[in-house]
Parts: C-alpha cells; structure tokens; sequence
C-alpha cells in the first residue's frame, strides 16, 4: 500500500520544495516507538478504506528549527506557531499519503491535523501495519509514521 | 505596476510560504493581503478587489469551496480569478467540483516557485 521508499520521497519532496532545507533518511524501525518525552507529535487521520493516521513525531529542538526554517524564524518555545508548521508538514504528508492510496484505487478521506505536546505513550491502532522512518536534519532527527489498518472493504 | 494577492489560508505556516514562494515568481506585487478564513476573505473583498486570490480548500469556519461558491454568486467578484490550494493535488473529484465553480486552477501542496508561476501566467 505504502512503501518506506514512497514514504521518505514524500518527506524529502516537501523538505525540498516548501523548505529547500535537505533530509536525510534512514532505515525504517523495526521495532515502533510509543513513548515520546518533550516531544511534539503531529497527527492526520485517515479514514474510508482504511483507518490509520500519518504522524510526525519531533523533539522540542527539532520541532522548533524546522518551523523556523518554515518560517524563516527562530523559536525559543514549542508555541503554537511550532505546533502550526509541525501540522502543515503532517498535512501535505497525509495529502501525499492520500494521493498514493487513491491512485491505487482506495478510497481515503484525510482528517484536520492535531498536535500533541509533551510526554505521552501513543498507541491508536494495535493491528495496523505500520511503518516508522527516522530522517536526520541538521539539529536531529525526526520520525515519520504511517498506520494503515484494513476496514474489510479494501 | 505590481499585482495585489488575497491568500485565505487558516494555516500561518502556509500564509507565510505562500509569500516567500509568490516572491520567487519574479512577479511584482504592491501588495500581499492575508485572511484566515473564507469569511475573513469575503469581509477584505468588500474594501479591496485583488487581482488574484490563493485559497486553501480544508479550513474551519468557511471553507474554500463555499468561499469559491459566494463569489461565483457575486456578480462584482465572480471576475477575480481563484487558484485553489488543496494537499489532496491528485483528486479528480476536488479538482472538478473547483473547476465547476470558476477556479483558475489547482495547486496541490508541495509546490515550486515555477507550478505558482505558471498558473499565474495562466489566471492573470
């Protein structure tokens, strides 16, 4: 449905063109992160075919050097202004996410986005089949998730 | 003389590229206004008629379709051309209902400085 190659050609697409900053991937996790400490997680829901959810999970520093370099700022605190950009990187990767799944002929409608800021344990879809890629930029690294679980239709 | 945009985006990231990108398109403008809705949007036409408007389709409030929808009504503003922002670049059914209600064209997210460019020159 989703590859770990569509998936990191999605993320650096939009580093490259909305950023113009570079991106580098590494291999996917085999094993998934739930537990998040001072972090920012950004979330898009999916539904129709399927349920699941795109996220983009950032330390605080991480989070707030690449909303500056989104907007061309520089951020001492997770704001909401952080927390706008972190859901905007997550939007157009669901929207990437949902042009893939629909040119494969599934039907998926994506959700607003939502942020989530702290320490937490994220567990949303227990049989989905997931997919968990770490990229590197200059001040860290980030992750990005995909959940896709079947509703018996597709 | 320089061009005068509406981006209607509830999203500030989005406003903010929006502006960095319309200024790598070599075009000139005297000015770039911002709203945060459709409504918002519809309230700056009624002191000022840009020459363009970019609008995000997702938004709270107004959307852009119903945006899209109240302008095609209003015979003073059914004139401006609208280039529609959607993250959904690949959906033919998005891209029909905007086409139906007057769009000047789609512009899926990501974009380049040169995809603005050249359905600027097409809508202008």
């Amino acid at each position: 449905m989703i590859s770990e190659q569509q998936l990191v050609e999605a993320t650096q697409e939009i580093f490259d063109t909305m950023i113009m900053a570079s991106v580098t991937a590494h291999p996917s996790l085999e094993e998934k992160v739930t537990n998040f400490e001072e972090t920012v997680s950004s979330v898009v829901g999916l539904a129709g075919d399927f349920q699941g959810l795109v996220g983009v999970h950032c330390g605080e520093d991480v989070a707030r050097s690449i909303a500056g370099e989104f907007l061309e700022s520089e951020f001492d605190e997770v704001n909401e202004e952080v927390k706008d950009a972190l859901c905007e990187l997550a939007n157009m990767l669901a929207g990437s996410i949902k042009t893939n799944l629909t040119q494969q002929d599934y039907n998926v409608q994506i959700s607003i986005p939502s942020v989530i800021h702290g320490d937490y344990t994220m567990i949303i879809y227990s049989q989905a089949e997931w997919l968990m890629i770490p990229f590197e930029v200059d001040s860290g690294r980030f992750l990005v998730e995909v959940q896709l679980k079947g509703n018996g239709s597709e | 003389m320089g061009k005068s945009i509406l981006i209607v985006d509830d999203s500030k990231t989005m406003r903010k590229i929006i502006t960095k990108t319309l200024r790598q398109t070599g075009y000139e403008f005297d000015s770039i206004a911002e709203a945060e809705d459709g409504q918002q949007g519809l309230d700056h036409l009624q002191k000022e008629k840009p020459d363009l408007i970019l609008c995000d389709i997702n938004m709270p409030n107004m959307d852009g379709i119903e945006f899209l929808k109240q302008l095609s009504s209003d015979g003073s503003l059914k004139t401006i051309p609208v280039i529609m922002i959607t993250t959904e670049g690949g959906s033919d059914d998005v891209v029909q209902q905007v086409n139906d209600l007057g769009a000047a064209g789609t512009l899926g997210k990501p974009f380049t400085a040169d995809k603005l460019q050249e359905l600027f020159q097409r809508a202008l």
